[in-house]
């Protein structure tokens, strides 16, 4: 409860946006918070925590119920510095990443915006059934 | 001794452009109504059917899918029920695609009763 509280006191901009470098290798980017919340400087600014794992169907969250859950965690005190990050990722279908920033003292930001990594394969469409298949041929008719 | 018939062939669209070979068409199933997930927990399962382009094709009303013999696939022993497929295709990587739209297939495992001794009626 503490933790919840005093999180917000850390700025929740964080902006990550991910890009395919290879399969199932992901370059993250990101810029790292430079305030707190309530408008001072970010001076103890320790890490960066990811979370990734599948998508929602809509891609606007990540769905622990589709697949395990991954994290990663960036050591950075640098307030305000655009960040980097490569990391190999399962690759099982789209990949939802978010990010919060956590100081000195554990407190945590707001999440992060979600960024999504398109798998680079089609996904197949409608299932048949190929048995009991109906062809219907069409007679021509005088008209 | 008893027979059961399998379930029928199940037939997956054909992306465009098809893929490459090495690429193989992936089976999840589980009961009706299911969330697919990557990593699926019993009863519910996986298959690999295989590399795609090793696959025999049907053209149906002018679209070609997949004929994945899911009868021949399934693990002996599945409980008989309504169960939903969806499909992914994964490549050398490791890497899998989304899963399609799900289809049911009802696995009957249920036998008509045993005959008892026949007699002669003449």
């Amino acid at each position: 409860m503490l933790k919840r509280a005093i999180a917000l006191v850390i700025v929740a901009g964080l902006l990550v946006t991910c890009s395919e470098a290879r399969a199932a290798a992901v370059t993250l980017a990101w810029t790292n918070p430079s305030a707190n919340t309530d408008g001072s400087a970010l001076t103890n600014l320790a890490d960066i925590i990811v979370t990734y794992g599948p998508c929602s169907t809509d891609n606007t969250y990540i769905d622990g119920a589709r697949g395990a859950l991954g994290e990663f965690v960036v050591m950075t005190s640098a307030a305000g510095a655009a960040m980097t990050q490569v990391e190999t990722i399962p690759g099982k279908g789209d990949t939802c990443f978010v990010a919060v920033a956590q100081n000195a003292i554990e407190q945590l930001s707001a999440q992060s915006a979600v960024a999504v990594w398109k798998v680079p394969l089609p996904t197949l469409g409608q299932p048949v059934q190929l048995s009991n298949v109906v062809h219907l041929n069409f007679r021509k008719v005088k008209s | 001794m008893s027979k059961l018939v399998p379930p029928k062939d199940i037939g997956v669209p054909v992306p465009s452009p098809a893929p490459a070979a090495g690429v193989h068409l992936i089976a999840y199933y589980g009961p009706k109504g299911f969330t697919p997930s990557y990593t699926p927990v019993s009863p519910n399962g996986r298959i690999d059917a295989g590399d795609a382009s090793t696959l025999t094709e049907k053209t149906v009303n002018g679209l070609a899918y997949y004929d994945d013999p899911i009868g021949s696939e399934l693990p002996a022993g599945l409980a008989g029920g309504d169960y939903d497929f969806v499909f992914t295709l994964m490549d050398a990587n490791g890497n899998e695609g989304n899963f399609s739209p799900a289809f049911a297939v009802t696995v009957d495992t249920a036998v008509p009763p045993t005959l008892g001794q026949p007699i002669s009626l003449a």
